[in-house]
């Protein structure tokens, strides 16, 4: 149901004026209502707005994929933190340290750097996007096993 | 759909060489270490008496791995606007300082 848009006193409309709306033709206060959408009629020539379709068994698929490799990832970021911890610089020189430093600041964010990467390198419409991905993001997981903690923690198990 | 998306403006030829150069740099670094490492540890070990125990493909690999993955953000990034291509150098440079990390636990 819709009510009759109330009278507005001249400040109210005013204050809901920019200088130099006149000139463009926009005299009328800009105040919308959740209705005035509905009750507009579509411009000539636009596209009325879509209803969003619903999800295909491979669009589904896909997100699942992605949700999976970003655990893993969570993992590896993990495993990258203890890492970081377990590694010390071998030597005393202090460009070296300061790249190692660096470095180990680098490999803690690596996977989330990677799965960002992967995501942005596939946005939808990209020819065979779900292959793709998961094929970057099976690679990142590969190449990024964060191997120091991983030894430690089978060290520590045996 | 099998259209490709329409990949973005590609930034200027000099930011475009500009980025490239400072990952080679940091890249380089990485290249520099896996290197010094090739030549200095397999003598180490020899003088040691465990010539037979030297760590060769993590050694070899530290050194293949920094090149691979610049020139694999280099082609990954072409064509593509300039914030995407520091998140590929990027991804590319932490997966080189990872790997040195994993190859020096693991050799």
């Amino acid at each position: 149901m819709n009510r009759e848009p109330e009278p507005l006193d001249e400040e109210d409309d005013a204050a809901l004026h920019w200088a130099g709306d006149e000139a463009r033709g926009q005299a009328a206060p800009r105040l919308s209502t959740a209705g005035d959408a509905a009750l507009a009629p579509a411009p000539d020539g636009e596209p009325e707005l879509e209803p969003v379709p619903p999800r295909s068994p491979a669009e589904r698929a896909l997100q699942a994929g992605t949700v999976l490799f970003g655990v893993v990832y969570l993992a590896h970021s993990i495993g990258w933190i203890f890492s970081a911890q377990l590694l010390s610089y071998p030597s005393l020189d202090l460009l070296g340290e300061i790249m190692w430093q660096f470095g180990e600041f680098l490999s803690m964010v690596a996977p989330a750097l990677w799965f960002a990467a992967a995501l942005t390198l596939t946005p939808d419409g990209t020819p065979r996007r779900a292959t793709k991905r998961m094929l970057g993001l099976l690679a990142g997981a590969l190449v990024l096993v964060p191997w120091p903690a991983l030894l430690y923690w089978i060290g520590s198990m045996s | 759909m099998t259209e490709t998306p329409p990949l973005a403006e590609e930034p200027p030829l000099g930011w475009r060489i500009l980025l490239a150069a400072i990952f080679a740099l940091l890249s380089g670094w990485f290249l520099f270490t896996a290197t010094s490492t090739l030549i200095a540890l397999p003598p180490l070990y020899a003088a040691q008496g465990f010539a037979e125990y030297t760590p060769w493909a993590t050694l070899v690999l530290g050194v293949v791995v920094p090149p691979v993955l610049y020139a694999a953000a280099l082609w990954f990034g072409r064509g593509r606007a300039l914030s995407t291509r520091v998140l590929v150098f990027a991804a590319g440079l932490a997966a080189t300082a990872a790997t040195s990390f994993a190859f020096y636990a693991l050799g």
